[in-house]
């Protein structure tokens, strides 16, 4: 009778287990939905019904951020009554967006369009969020790293190599092509901060060190240092603390330059513009 | 095809570029760190089981203040306390940060673990031996840690078994250990049933082996009981 019992409970799990395998959603039937995915579209309806036209509409909803991201604050400060979700990443929370378990993910611009090129059933919601710049955090007061950091800018911006990384990561076909890696020499090494599951800014491809545009930019920071970079990938929201104690010598991971952040950092000149936008099922 | 659906899902997940490379780089990553951490931990655990029975009351408060402190923190916040408040400043490798916090936290219980095997030895042992006129020294190393040895085998498994487990979470202080790879084929690739489930099977498969391993160990030594 026990051994029934217990075999019986078995199947029940598996079978529900493997019924939630890899379930496909129905191709939604709407009307004014743009035939690729990672257009905006001007007046998105999902298979609810559930219109976004502006901020307000998403009041009372369930809403996925990444913990410690401008997204997080922009929801939590600004939309009334929604159900703040936080995850380790934005893909993450977007998987759990597929699965319906929640109504939309706030995210910056370029890795919502990554996600939903990867996903046919997300789609992006493009309404004035939040604006902001991308910046390289200092631990505070280490002005000699962030003159080095900034001088690099600078000149990536001036011959031509900044176009070069945008076009190699944000290609207008879609094919991203990884530039070679420039800092694998150099006596002294400096480690760089960085949160991977944010493509393409930083992103893990096979089996190898993280890639992005903010890795290769690092690279180039630290060979005008004459130093080896060495990637340090943690959860995006231990960042901080881990430049404040010296785990990290500089972060790059599409961080935003804040009021509250800056109480805290030392940012660089900014290298990137973003936004916030909305990714919600079609 | 349902199974050619699981097939090309397989493979997106753990063969297409060279992702089993990664798995096993996180593999190796979780055996090293628990590997020494038990190490280390059964060392410091040996060391704070005997100053918790001896009778210098200054060696039983120190064993007991670090066994209570180190069994009443989670071993996340020990590890993220480790890294980035005690060693991470002086520069320590990521690895052995992690290896020293395991081992640390695993000493704390595996000092509890020995304590109850030498004191589950009967009295009667230790008194036999005195009056064989053997030293306490020379009694506790002959007669009474090979019977305790026996006694806590199991609990021993156990508590390396659990720390192989819970070496999951060096992924908080960047390790690439075997959890934070299945995250990042599942970032990759968007799907969450196949690292997860590869993962899972794979610590599945160490532990058992590990069980296995001291099975053996534990019938060896049965066999004195025989005759």
């Amino acid at each position: 009778m026990k051994k029934i019992i217990a075999l019986l409970l078995s199947a029940v799990l598996a079978a529900g287990m493997l019924a939630g395998c890899g379930s496909t959603p129905a191709p939604s039937e709407s009307s004014k939905a743009p035939s690729k995915s990672s257009e905006p579209a001007s007046e998105p309806v999902s298979e609810e019904g559930w219109t976004i036209a502006s901020a307000e509409d998403l009041a009372g909803k369930k809403i996925g951020v990444q913990a410690g991201t401008t997204g997080e604050t922009f929801v939590t400060e600004n939309i009334t009554d929604a159900e703040v979700l936080s995850y380790k990443t934005a893909i993450d929370a977007s998987l759990d967006l597929k699965a319906g378990a929640i109504d939309a993910v706030v995210i910056d611009e370029l890795p919502a369009k990554s996600i939903c090129d990867a996903n046919d059933d997300l789609q992006i919601v493009d309404i004035d969020l939040a604006v902001e710049e991308y910046a390289i955090a200092v631990k505070k007061g280490n002005t000699e790293l962030l003159e080095s950091i900034n001088a690099t800018i600078a000149k990536i911006k001036a011959d031509g190599t900044y176009e070069a990384l945008v076009a190699a990561f944000m290609p207008t076909d879609g094919e991203i092509v990884i530039p070679e890696n420039k800092a694998s020499e150099g006596e002294k090494t400096v480690i760089m901060g960085t949160s991977t599951g944010f493509p393409p800014f930083e992103y893990t491809d096979g089996a190898g060190d993280p890639v992005g545009f903010d890795i290769t930019m690092s690279q180039l920071i630290a060979a005008d240092m004459s130093s080896k970079l060495q990637v340090e990938d943690m959860a995006f929201d231990s960042l901080l603390s881990a430049l404040d104690t010296g785990v990290i010598d500089f972060a790059a991971a599409g961080m935003s330059i804040t009021e509250e952040r800056l109480q805290s950092v030392d940012f660089s000149e900014p290298y990137y513009s973003s936004k916030q936008v909305i990714i919600i099922q079609k | 095809m349902w199974w050619q659906q699981l097939w090309e899902q397989i493979y997106t997940c753990l063969i297409d570029k060279d992702r089993w490379k990664l798995i096993l780089e996180g593999m190796g990553n979780t055996i090293i760190i628990a590997l020494g951490a038990v190490l280390i931990g059964t060392v410091i655990g040996a060391a704070m089981a005997l100053m918790r029975i001896s009778k210098s009351r200054l060696l039983r408060g120190l064993s007991l203040v670090y066994i209570t402190v180190i069994r009443g923190v989670p071993v996340v916040t020990q590890l993220l306390i480790f890294s980035f408040v005690v060693f991470a400043p002086l520069g320590w490798n990521k690895l052995h940060i992690a290896i020293v916090a395991f081992g640390i936290n695993s000493g704390a219980y595996c000092a509890e673990i020995f304590r109850a095997g030498i004191q589950g030895v009967s009295a009667g042992q230790m008194e036999a031996g005195r009056s064989l006129g053997l030293s306490k020294a020379q009694t506790m190393v002959s007669i009474i840690i090979p019977q305790a040895f026996r006694a806590v085998l199991p609990t021993y498994t156990n508590e390396f078994v659990v720390l192989v487990k819970e070496t999951s979470v060096a992924g908080y202080i960047a390790i690439r250990d075997l959890t934070k790879v299945g995250d990042a084929i599942r970032n990759a690739t968007y799907n969450a049933w196949i690292p997860l489930f590869a993962v899972a099977i794979i610590y599945l498969i160490m532990t058992l082996g590990l069980s296995r391993l001291f099975a053996v160990l534990e019938r060896r030594l049965a066999r004195s009981d025989r005759g």
